[in-house]
């Protein structure tokens, strides 16, 4: 067993449950254990960082010291947002801003220590994994299934923070997704928002972005879509019936969904019951296409 | 809620954006590169582009000795509703060829418009500016977010209880809300590290 930190953020107890259902059940086959950072605090997500800088840094910096005073050097953040926000906030650690060293001090004397807490995101874990080892949990091979990877905006952008190479037309997701032996395809959308947070505020936002990224990932012949941020699944999935009304369902699977069907886990450890777009019957027509 | 802070009104804002992101707006060129990927930035969202934002930034700064002319061009900046309607999706920080971090600086905008009382008073705006407000003071005090009071405090202040009402109960049925509270956690040491940031002369903006 391998232990990890792990940050599950708010969203992963609440609308993304299935994110952390599939998750761990994944883990537990990669014999990670994943260690959650005890009292963990909200990361303050768009919205503290649109208002409030000092409040932004320090909802982060508390994470980081949590997880530093656990003894966890690498975080798991499978939310993006929330991984943004780590990741941010370890930048401003390492450039030492003057509200970066002030609020070290004011939260405890390991300060300089902060800043080697790493917070990855799912794809940085993943690809960890030397070839042949998610391969091997293969039971149910995706051969023919055309998958359109969805990055959206906070796993790869900005590079600075996240450490990304290939920004405008990234790979990382593709490459695992072969692993499994499903094809992705060559699409136009995989980085472009989905709306993020203004399905509140402003829907006609969402809904306009939604239908862009359904109509690309439609033409580009793709059976469904994965990604990785439960802000992305929420706008993609739950109102794919306002934007795509009448038309053919796609459905928006967490990665770890997908890996945990080639892997032949069950539905209900998968979370697949939560999903607006329902997986079946799509999924196993389009492998029976394939 | 963000709290006055000494003296942060007498700096132009691009001396207050380069504190926090470390990038310089003056650095800008106007390329429009920023305007260019901006998914907000077409008819019925941005009335004035990123790139025109920071061409404004830009203005403040250099009338330096012409205060009244200075806080105009600040003021246009402050009162747009772009930082509003900004994503925070990152594109223009990661296209700049200059390395300003435009994102980052309608950060510092949408802060400074409200410490100064400036911000965007449309109807748009202000929704947005009360779901980002609600959602930091929940954080701030019970450490998680739930979706459901959330969402329904916005409501309740903002008055959009048509928007969305089939939605609740599909999202309860498929267990990704939750009725009651159940999640907290403890944050003192936020909430004093933020205390003494603000009281700190080095701990802005």
């Amino acid at each position: 067993m391998t232990a990890l930190g792990y940050y599950p953020g708010c969203s992963l107890s609440g609308a993304a449950r299935e994110y952390d259902l599939s998750l761990r059940a994944v883990a537990a086959r990669l014999e990670t254990e994943l260690r959650e950072i005890p009292d963990w605090v909200c990361c303050g997500a768009t919205s503290a960082h649109a208002i409030d800088h000092n409040a932004a840094f320090c909802l982060a910096a508390d994470a980081l010291l949590k997880a530093h005073r656990a003894g966890l050097q690498q975080v798991l953040a499978p939310c993006a947002m929330c991984f943004s926000r780590l990741a941010t906030a370890t930048q401003e650690l390492r450039r030492n801003s003057s509200l970066a060293r002030q609020v070290a001090l004011s939260l405890g004397g390991e300060a300089p220590r902060l800043a080697q807490v790493q917070a990855i995101n799912l794809l940085t874990w993943l690809e960890g994994f030397p070839a042949g080892v998610l391969e091997k949990h293969v039971v149910r091979p995706l051969k023919g299934l055309k998958v359109a990877c969805y990055y959206g905006c906070l796993l790869l952008r900005p590079p600075r923070v996240t450490g990304a190479v290939q920004v405008e037309a990234p790979r990382k997701m593709e490459a695992i997704v072969a692993r499994l032996g499903a094809q992705a395809v060559r699409w136009s959308m995989a980085t472009e928002c989905c709306g993020a947070g203004f399905s509140l505020t402003d829907k006609t936002v969402v809904l306009r972005q939604g239908r862009r990224i359904y109509g690309a990932a439609r033409a580009a012949g793709a059976d469904l879509m994965v990604l990785a941020c439960p802000m992305c699944h929420s706008n993609l999935d739950m109102r794919q019936s306002e934007f795509a009304a009448g038309e053919a369902p796609l459905p928006v699977l967490y990665l770890t969904q997908l890996i945990g069907l080639a892997w032949g886990l069950s539905r209900e450890e998968l979370g697949l019951r939560g999903h607006f777009v329902p997986v079946e019957p799509e999924f196993s027509a389009a492998l029976a296409r394939g | 809620m963000p709290t006055p802070k000494p003296n942060s009104a007498a700096l132009p804002l691009a001396e207050l954006i380069a504190q926090a992101t470390g990038t310089s707006v003056l650095h800008c060129y106007q390329c429009g590169r920023c305007a260019a990927g901006c998914p907000q930035n077409q008819p019925g969202a941005m009335e004035i582009s990123p790139t025109r934002v920071m061409r404004l930034l830009q203005l403040e700064a250099a009338f330096a000795d012409d205060p009244a002319r200075a806080n105009e061009f600040a003021r246009r900046a402050l009162q747009s509703p772009t930082p509003w309607l900004c994503l925070g999706c990152q594109a223009c920080t990661t296209r700049c060829p200059q390395g300003v971090d435009i994102a980052g600086a309608m950060d510092v905008l949408r802060e400074q418009a409200l410490q100064r009382d400036l911000a965007a008073k449309d109807r748009r705006s202000g929704d947005i500016r009360t779901f980002h407000q609600q959602f930091l003071a929940k954080a701030l005090r019970r450490g998680r977010i739930e979706e459901l009071p959330l969402i329904l405090r916005y409501k309740l202040v903002r008055g959009h209880w048509r928007q969305d009402a089939a939605l609740g109960p599909a999202m309860l049925r498929r267990g990704k809300l939750k009725l009651k509270n159940s999640h907290s956690a403890d944050t003192r040491q936020v909430l004093k590290a933020i205390d003494d940031s603000r009281r700190s002369p080095r701990g802005g903006p």
